[in-house]
């Protein structure tokens, strides 16, 4: 009995020491079990932290690159995973306290982006701000955990654009052609595209009706050369407009148009004007010489009304006068013209305008009969006088002859 | 002899071959045939005709003044040069028509007598040559000379020089300068029949009609072309 007593204590002590181990295991299985999330949740936060630090922003595109003053414009930010597996992203987003960000679509629930993948986020901004640089900051908030903070540098600059005149003539003449050259300067620090310079003005030919640049870049500065016909006093309104990115800028200037007489112009003038009788008419002649600084061109000389033009030369034709150059000139009218007739010098421009200037030329001396009588019978008497005196010789030697 | 005796026997030659032709050359004839003193009277005729040229030929520069450089001196010279050989061949080329007319009355005598006999009567044409510088020194200033700008169009020119010749002063002074030529003419015709007739040995019939027929063809070309139709102004 007693040994079975003894096997009996044995066997209890087995039995306690199996429950014991069995706790044992048990109590580590469950201890291993309980610490497993916490061993899980390590491992996580280990593959988690390179998720955050492999995405990075490989670049930031502005349009326009420099706002103005209430310039709308995008930010396209491009963010890469140069990791070696995907990212979940849960939504992306740009604030800034000054810069009021327009854009309808959000990134709320963006997705993965793959292993060595670029993903472009692009924000529609407002800078209704004054001048100066601004720091918009471009959020990144991965799916588990942890973020991307990027601010994006967007200047706000109110650089001008200037259109002004480089070169025009002194003075502006009716129907007159001249060149007019503007300059358009981009004094801002970003291209500015799709420049139209257009003149708007009325009673008045412009050539070319506008002019188109593609591109200007910062800095630039381009001639824009306008010919000019004007026909009577006005304002030309010339009108720049181009695009700072998607917003349409304009800048103007007014050109007075105020007409004058033109200081370089062609200016034949009338002299030494003579009128003699020229059979039953009268003979104008005189010279008429280019006193202006520019060529006259297709010069025709003719008598004005009252005067009463009679062939030959009812209108004499001089044609090119060259600045001091001169030319005589003829011109036949009716003896029954009054003594104060006008003789018109006409003339063209370059441009084909026809001027004409009037001189009054007297004729009275011309129609008072001449003092003919004297110039005609005083030769006539001497010649007379010479012929009898020879036909007095001849006559004596033949009767002498005769007589011998 | 003295100059003076000289001057006063050559004024007497002269006067008596205007007053008295025949009976000089009917000396002249028995003397050996000397071309230097016709040559001389034929020259001094010359040389008022170059004055008298360059007088028309200045008008007519200044007609051509505005038209280039150069062609007003062109003109002038062309003139001076043109009266004066002009009438040196006058005088060669009329001797030969009377010559050769001559032939037809079997005429004798060389062309070089028949030249320096008809070079004498050369000495109406001085006074008649003076007489009309003079009358062109009245009558050209009065002259309105058109003008011409340019020599490319000859109807320019052509009308530029018909209005010069019609011009009032230009027209009277032609019709006097021709009379004068005419009746001076007529003084040479006078002298020129008896210089024909002993250069040649002629009858007074005959050198008569070998002078007058080329003469009065000349004057009644000259008369109509004056008085009718255009002529160049002056005889000569």
């Amino acid at each position: 009995m007693k040994t079975t007593s003894k096997e009996s204590l044995s066997y209890k002590k087995r039995f306690l020491l199996k429950i014991s181990i069995t706790l044992i295991i048990v109590s580590a299985m469950a201890f291993t079990a309980l610490a497993a999330p916490t061993d899980t949740s390590g491992s996580t936060a280990t593959s988690l932290s390179p998720a955050y630090t492999q995405v990075t922003v490989s670049d930031v595109t502005l349009d326009p690159k420099t706002f103005a003053t209430g310039d709308e414009g995008t930010i396209t930010v491009i963010v890469q995973n140069t990791g070696t597996q995907s990212v979940t992203i849960r939504r992306a987003t740009l604030y800034d306290k000054d810069i009021t960000l327009l854009s309808s679509t959000t990134y709320d629930s963006v997705g993965s982006i793959g292993a060595g993948n670029k993903m472009p986020f692009t924000f529609t901004v407002k800078a209704d701000v004054p001048e100066g640089i601004y720091y918009p900051v471009f959020s990144l908030e991965f799916q588990d955990t942890g973020f991307l903070r990027y601010p994006v540098k967007l200047e706000v600059k109110n650089s001008p654009v200037v259109l002004s005149v480089t070169d025009k003539p002194d003075t502006f003449v009716p129907g007159k052609k001249s060149v007019v050259t503007l300059s358009l300067s981009n004094l801002r620090t970003n291209a500015i595209k799709n420049v139209i310079v257009s003149p708007n003005a009325s009673d008045i030919e412009i050539i070319p009706q506008n002019i188109v640049i593609n591109s200007l870049d910062p800095g630039q500065t381009v001639k824009l050369p306008f010919s000019i016909t004007p026909k009577s006093p006005t304002d030309i309104d010339f009108e720049a407009v181009y695009l700072n990115g998607p917003n349409t800028h304009q800048v103007g200037l007014i050109l007075p148009i105020q007409f004058n007489n033109d200081k370089t112009q062609a200016d034949p003038v009338i002299s030494n004007i003579v009128s003699a009788p020229d059979g039953n008419h009268i003979r104008i002649t005189g010279d008429v010489t280019n006193s202006g600084l520019q060529d006259a061109k297709s010069v025709t000389v003719a008598s004005g009304s009252p005067a009463i033009p009679v062939d030959p030369f009812k209108v004499y034709a001089v044609g090119l006068l060259k600045p001091d150059d001169f030319s005589s000139f003829e011109l036949t009218v009716s003896s029954e013209s009054p003594d104060q007739v006008p003789v018109i010098v006409s003339y063209k421009d370059q441009d084909g305008n026809t001027y004409s200037r009037s001189t009054a030329a007297d004729i009275s001396a011309a129609k008072t009969p001449k003092s003919n009588s004297s110039m005609s019978y005083i030769p006539w008497i001497i010649v007379g006088i010479i012929a009898i005196i020879v036909v007095f010789v001849i006559g004596y030697q033949y009767t002498k002859r005769r007589k011998q | 002899m003295s100059y003076v005796d000289n001057l006063v026997s050559m004024i007497q030659n002269i006067i008596d071959m205007l007053t008295r032709p025949d009976a000089v050359f009917q000396e002249k004839i028995k003397s050996e045939e000397d071309l230097k003193t016709p040559f001389l009277f034929v020259a001094v005729v010359g040389i008022i005709s170059a004055l008298y040229g360059y007088m028309v030929g200045s008008l007519t520069s200044r007609m051509f003044a505005s038209a280039g450089a150069g062609m007003s001196e062109i003109v002038a010279v062309s003139s001076v040069v043109g009266a004066f050989i002009g009438v040196i061949l006058f005088w060669l080329i009329g001797s030969a028509i009377f010559y050769l007319i001559s032939m037809a009355f079997k005429g004798t005598g060389g062309y070089n007598r028949t030249l320096e006999f008809v070079g004498y009567g050369f000495i109406p044409q001085i006074f008649g040559s003076l007489l009309t510088l003079i009358m062109a020194v009245y009558y050209l200033p009065m002259v309105q000379i058109p003008v011409v700008n340019s020599f490319t169009d000859p109807a320019v020119i052509q009308n530029a020089v018909t209005r010069l010749m019609h011009d009032s002063a230009m027209m009277e002074f032609t019709k006097v300068s021709a009379v004068i030529a005419i009746i001076f003419l007529i003084w040479s015709a006078n002298i020129w029949i008896y210089a024909i007739k002993y250069s040649r040995n002629l009858t007074i019939k005959h050198a008569a009609i070998t002078i007058l027929l080329p003469i009065i063809i000349y004057i009644i070309y000259t008369l109509f072309m004056t008085f009718v139709g255009f002529s160049a102004p002056g005889g000569y």
